[in-house]
């Protein structure tokens, strides 16, 4: 019997291969930190969970240009050449490979908005990956998968599901085998989402990933997209579907499940995908949805889960610094200046993430 | 990610702890996977659309399930998933059947859903539903061998039209709400009054149906997947030898390729796959210059080239690695020398992403520029080699 699996997608930043074991262990403690009901199933026969990883498609091409680049300056040594024009463009190659904040946070987010063979590599990536894991489940019973991202990863699985599902060629037969529950945590689909990719006057508000449960309507039967009040990516984010994303039928369903919380972690990460997840108003919508059963998690245990919560994670007084400067990190980001945002998102990582 | 480690697990034991305190029973997780009737068992106190909910994981139609119709239908698949003298094949990639055996499996298993729901009461309170959902699987039955395609006109064909969903507690598109049932057998009032028990049952028979009939159509979901896998990983290959093998690109040039290549896929649908060309675009190099007019010394020595402009094309060979690969530029070049002027402007011809051979003009002198791998293919050849050839000091 297939279990249902649930794909974790990274967002940017220098993530390597195996970059989820310790978060997909933690989701699973999580899960199995809620009483089974009984009748129910434990975690590890309901789900297999399993890591998508496109970071080094980023990072190839300025590698490969950096040593060559690197290569042709040791070769050329001190020589006469050293400061002219073209040691210059060569030394620029050399310096393409390097870290840092902008050429693995900021570089990665511009890159894929704007550099075509670099995002549509990407989502071909992504879409291999996944197509691949189902390629390997069991003959014979119904495949269920859903995917859940982080940060720029949700505008990575967004175009990639639209390209993936949306009718007509290039997505041949793909009807049958849809996701069952796309989840974007800190989403930016809306904010990054390029009409050159989608098409013609085509956004995250009028793509074909919406839920629905026909799948003629919509890439995904429930898509879940949350929100902290505090992350200043997911305010850059604003994702707010207007009503007519959503047919009557799906919002009587409520296939759209937007999951808005307010909280600063007790590490102060108010953007992370653990930390997201961690929180009672991301995760136990989730795990019921995943389970397909509102019973799973009662409201009683839910409650719990909110009130252990906060007190693990009592939120800063309003006249904490540290409070202002995360809600000032807010206010910049609703605007509409991309390098204010870039400067923001800096300010997360080196604030939030101890740096 | 080990601050992420630290908070999930505080909360997780937080929450550990509060769960524990509201509720002791039931709290420890099992280590080994329980038989269906185990799972009744722990069933039997609950509310009927959470038990029938628990049960249609496995026990409706699924793996663990013992029923006659259920295993009628398992063997079926696991005829079509053997291959004689080899062990049964599990996997989707494993399994190839033709549009016919396809068609074959889809009947055979229809026609056990069919059977299955045969067994249910088509007279008692239930009746309607069992009809509607019976007559549902005969649609699908006589569609598939009438050879009607899937889609609008005949969405039964479609594995999604009987996806139980425990959320909605619908049965996918059929318009059968299990809630209603309960409902309307009085369970609100009386969970284990004998109408509700009669309709739970009813319920489990009628959600094994349509499981099995979504099963069916299982065969179809392999082959749309198997398809498109091997689309997706032709593409992925591609792309990865793009970047890997084509010719390096300096920032500026991946960002003049990815206009280019843009208005080339702006027309298309779904996810492309790589170009066969690059623009060459201020592309900074070095080589080995040979000139043999120069003076001794000037003779071959490291030069810097600029390619101004240039084009670079392939072909995609079997292997998803580009083929048959011809680059041409025009170049500035630029060596540390006396003898000779410094700069001059050639063109260079490039050949499968790997070897680049310059041809430069200096007030009426030629000179001849080798890439680094040209050159390191031509300085590791033998001395006798070299000396025909005349390079060196």
């Amino acid at each position: 019997m297939n279990k249902h699996i649930v794909f974790f997608v990274h967002g940017v930043g220098d993530d390597a291969k195996g970059w989820s074991k310790d978060l997909r262990a933690q989701f699973k403690a999580l899960f199995d930190s809620y009483p089974l009901p009984p009748g129910g199933l434990p975690f590890a026969e309901l789900f297999q969970t399993e890591e998508i990883f496109y970071n080094d498609l980023f990072d190839e091409w300025r590698k490969r240009v950096a040593k060559e680049a690197g290569d042709a300056l040791r070769m050329l040594g001190d020589g006469g050449l050293a400061g002219s024009a073209l040691a210059r463009l060569l030394n620029a190659g050399a310096a393409a490979g390097g870290g840092g904040f902008l050429r693995t946070h900021a570089l990665d987010a511009l890159q894929y908005r704007y550099l075509r063979l670099v995002s549509e590599s990407i989502r071909s990536a992504v879409e291999f990956q996944i197509m691949a894991r189902l390629n390997e489940t069991d003959f014979g019973t119904p495949v269920r998968w859903s995917i859940v991202a982080h940060s720029l990863g949700t505008s990575v699985v967004h175009d990639t599901l639209h390209e993936m599902f949306n009718p007509g060629p290039g997505a041949e037969q793909s009807a049958l085998f849809q996701p069952y529950a796309v989840v974007m945590l800190a989403n930016v689909s809306r904010l990054l989402s390029n009409p050159e990719v989608l098409g013609d006057d085509v956004d995250a508000y009028s793509s074909f990933v919406r839920p629905d449960r026909e799948p003629g309507r919509g890439a995904c039967r429930y898509y879940l997209s949350c929100a902290n009040g505090f992350d200043p990516i997911a305010l850059a984010g604003d994702f707010e579907p207007p009503p007519a994303w959503l047919t009557e039928q799906a919002k009587a369903q409520r296939r759209f499940r937007p999951l808005d919380f307010k909280a600063i972690p007790r590490n102060r990460q108010v953007h992370g995908f653990g930390e997201y997840l961690a929180h009672p108003g991301v995760h136990v919508p989730l795990f019921r949805i995943l389970a397909g059963d509102q019973d799973r998690i009662s409201d009683a245990q839910e409650e719990a889960a909110h009130q252990a919560y906060r007190a693990d994670n009592p939120l800063l007084d309003a006249g904490d610094l540290k409070r202002r400067a995360i809600e000032a990190l807010g206010l910049r980001a609703a605007q509409d200046d991309w390098f204010e945002r870039i400067a923001a998102w800096r300010d997360v990582v080196d604030q939030f993430a101890g740096k | 990610m080990k601050g992420v480690q630290r908070i999930v697990q505080r909360s997780a034991a937080a929450m550990l702890i509060a769960a524990l305190a509201w509720s002791a029973a039931g709290w420890a997780q099992p280590t080994a996977q329980k038989s269906c009737a185990e799972l009744r068992a722990e069933l039997a106190e609950a509310a009927p659309l959470t038990a029938v909910n628990q049960l249609s994981r496995a026990c409706l139609g699924g793996a663990l399930d013992p029923d006659p119709f259920t295993l009628r239908a398992q063997r079926l698949f696991d005829t079509a998933g053997r291959v004689d003298g080899q062990p049964r094949r599990r996997e989707i990639r494993d399994v190839t059947l033709s549009v016919e055996e396809r068609t074959a499996l889809t009947l055979a298993v229809l026609r056990v859903a069919d059977e299955s729901l045969g067994t249910l009461p088509p007279a008692g309170v239930d009746g309607a539903e069992i009809g509607q959902l019976r007559e549902a699987v005969r649609r699908a039955l006589r569609d598939r061998g009438n050879g009607v395609e899937p889609g609008e006109r005949s969405p039964e064909q479609r594995g999604a039209y009987w996806t139980w969903d425990g959320m909605q507690a619908e049965i996918g598109a059929t318009g059968i709400d299990v809630r209603a049932m309960f409902r309307r057998a009085g369970c609100d009032a009386a969970p284990r009054g004998p109408a509700c028990a009669a309709t739970r049952a009813t319920v489990e028979g009628m959600l094994r149906g349509a499981q099995l009939a979504e099963r069916a159509f299982t065969p179809d979901q392999a082959a749309a997947i198997q398809a498109a896998e091997a689309r997706a990983a032709a593409r992925d290959a591609r792309w990865r030898s793009y970047f890997a093998e084509a010719r390096s690109q300096y920032p500026w040039e991946l960002l003049v390729n990815s206009w280019r290549y843009e208005s080339t896929v702006r027309s298309e649908r779904g996810i492309s796959g790589p170009p066969d060309w690059q623009w060459i675009v201020m592309h900074p190099d070095v080589g080995m210059q040979y000139v043999r007019s120069a003076a001794r010394g000037d003779r071959f020595k490291p030069a810097l080239l600029l390619e101004v402009i240039g084009y670079n094309w392939w072909s995609w060979g079997d292997g998803h690695r580009p083929e048959n690969a011809w680059g041409v530029s025009l170049v500035r070049t630029y060596a540390d020398t006396a003898s000779v002027p410094a700069g001059a402007w050639g063109v260079t011809v490039h050949r499968n992403n790997k070897y680049s051979l310059t041809l430069t003009r200096r007030e009426g002198k030629t000179g001849i520029l080798f890439s680094i791998d040209l050159a390191g293919a031509v300085t590791r050849a033998s001395q006798e080699w070299k000396d025909r050839f005349r390079i060196g000091d």
